[in-house]
């Protein structure tokens, strides 16, 4: 695996393609769900769009570790971001970015009463990294 | 908690059928959760099996072998229905052609839809292209419905 920068992924968080997010309760039972947008922040963080959670945001106010899978729009390498929740925004200038976003993208899916924002979960991030390609010859 | 097994119905097998991107979580002992990109899933005697490259998985096949609990979101990668099916791992096989074929079957399957709703690009060779792959069996405890929508998150109903 090797080591990517927040920025060099940022093309992974354009929104073609929905982002993976893998968390766990307190007695270790893994959840993954899909997520529609994960939003470049600053160098460190991330925000992720909470529209659906339920298990997960449960899941991350005991336990603050998550892995997110994301791919790239143009050549769909993947990416593998471990990182940590670190609150919920449910208004404010990311908010109400995010949610004109997560509009028209629900506008794209006609999923306009479907999709809707909740929050903004706010995440640092820990390590970001490619992951390998088949190693078959 | 008791085992999840009932015939699916058929927008369920529909699903597992069909074009679907597969992803496949663990968390090690540490609790930090693991996701790796699985390909087919087939459900039969309250098991589900899906199938992991080698290439890609190494610790998180590691981490499986040691908790045995893992979970499994199948999504229709267009419609985007989709199912999560937790429970414990009841075998982590060795690789072999069969699986390695049928996952290349599974990632045509899934890029073909891609590609007819006019979604996908070229993807990087190597990225998709199976090398050694292994089938991985659980016996499912729960099912959860996680197609978007305001009944995203509601448990499935199995068995008594």
């Amino acid at each position: 695996m090797s080591s990517v920068t927040l920025k060099e992924l940022r093309p992974a968080l354009e929104g073609v393609f929905p982002a993976v997010i893998a968390t766990a309760s307190p007695d270790g039972t893994p959840n993954v769900t899909y997520l529609s947008k994960v939003w470049y922040l600053d160098d460190r963080h991330v925000g992720l769009s909470n529209q659906f959670f339920s298990k997960t945001i449960a899941n991350v106010a005991k336990n603050p570790k998550i892995q997110l899978l994301l791919m790239h729009p143009a050549d769909m390498r993947h990416f593998r971001v471990d990182a940590e929740y670190v609150r919920s925004e449910y208004a404010g200038e990311h908010f109400d970015r995010m949610s004109a976003e997560i509009d028209a993208l629900a506008s794209l899916f006609r999923m306009e009463r479907v999709f809707r924002l909740r929050a903004v979960d706010v995440c640092r991030v820990l390590r970001a990294e490619v992951v390998a390609s088949s190693a078959d010859g | 908690m008791s085992a999840w097994n009932r015939d699916l119905s058929e927008r369920e097998r529909e699903l597992l059928r069909g074009p679907l991107a597969v992803q496949v979580a663990g968390a090690s002992a540490r609790l930090e959760p693991q996701v790796c990109r699985g390909w087919g899933a087939e459900f039969a005697d309250g098991q589900l099996t899906v199938i992991l490259l080698d290439a890609q998985t190494e610790v998180l096949r590691a981490t499986l072998a040691a908790t045995r609990t893992i979970a499994v979101n199948t999504t229709h990668p267009v419609t985007l229905a989709s199912l999560q099916w937790k429970g414990d791992v009841v075998e982590i096989a060795e690789p072999d052609d069969a699986a390695r074929a049928e996952a290349t079957r599974r990632t045509e399957q899934f890029l073909d839809a891609l590609r007819a709703a006019g979604i996908v690009r070229a993807p990087t060779p190597g990225v998709f292209h199976p090398g050694p792959a292994r089938r991985v069996t659980l016996r499912v405890r729960e099912v959860f419905d996680q197609t978007p929508g305001p009944g995203a998150g509601r448990e499935v109903q199995g068995s008594p």
